[in-house]
């Protein structure tokens, strides 16, 4: 009884620690003035490199989570950079960007530049 | 080592590097333009090299190992291009496990193939040496 209420509170720290882990990946990229405007989310998936969709279309203040389905290493960066980068997403790891000024940001992938997708952010 | 046995071990490592190369373009390459045909060039090259290194033919077998040179040390250029500036828009980022394991394989098949075309062709004109 005593060892499977020992396990029971390991398990809950565990699982505690791992949505504090969770929690601390917070979006590595934003640009722009905030915005009143509620936040939304979009997503975006990150397969056999390639962004899925490509191309979004979102309000301004949406956050774009990016979500690694490979297992190389990807990244969502403004092309030309400096508008937003995401970082590295490792496999399984997903990235947000909160996309607060209108206009058409397009991005690519750093280590495969071949990789290319763009955001629409309308006011 | 007897010149067989750096046949087998030439011909097991040529295998392996070609096997990487397999497992990655069904893994993860195959709808990466240039290099996933690459990567699969690299394994349909290495399998048919790895046969030619076991069949009988000694000539053949001589030619199957110069060939294989060539296409380990491509292998390893393309990684050390990938690692820096990237290659045809491809980079490593990281030291991932199946780099790390093709690299260890095509260091270790070049001299093995060296040595066994040295030993090879050493014996070449010798006394009851094979043609």
């Amino acid at each position: 009884m005593r060892t499977a209420l020992t396990g029971a509170v390991v398990a809950a720290l565990a699982v505690g620690v791992s949505g504090l882990a969770l929690a601390k990946d917070s979006p590595s990229g934003s640009q722009g003035a905030a915005s009143g405007a509620a936040v939304k989310a979009m997503k975006v998936d990150i397969q056999n490199f390639k962004y899925k969709p490509q191309t979004v279309e979102i309000k301004a203040g949406t956050k774009v989570s990016f979500t690694n389905g490979d297992t190389a290493k990807h990244t969502a960066t403004s092309q030309p950079q400096g508008k937003f980068d995401s970082g590295d997403i490792s496999k399984g790891q997903t990235k947000k960007v909160t996309f607060k000024t209108p206009g058409t940001f397009r991005y690519y992938c750093v280590y495969h530049a071949f990789m290319t997708g763009s955001v629409k952010v309308d006011p | 080592m007897a010149p067989r046995a750096l046949r087998y071990l030439a011909a097991a490592l040529v295998l392996l590097v070609g096997a990487v190369h397999y497992q990655q373009y069904l893994a993860l390459l195959s709808q990466v333009h240039v290099i996933g045909v690459l990567f699969l060039l690299n394994a349909a090259g290495a399998a048919a090299l790895t046969v030619l290194l076991l069949q009988g033919d000694e000539r053949l077998r001589r030619l199957a190992a110069m060939g294989a040179i060539p296409l380990c040390v491509g292998s390893l250029i393309s990684i050390v291009l990938s690692m820096g500036g990237g290659i045809f828009g491809y980079q490593e980022p990281d030291w991932r496990g199946p780099v790390v394991l093709a690299v260890i394989a095509e260091l270790a098949a070049v001299p093995v193939l060296l040595a066994y075309l040295a030993s090879s062709l050493s014996r070449v004109g010798a006394p009851g040496s094979a043609r």
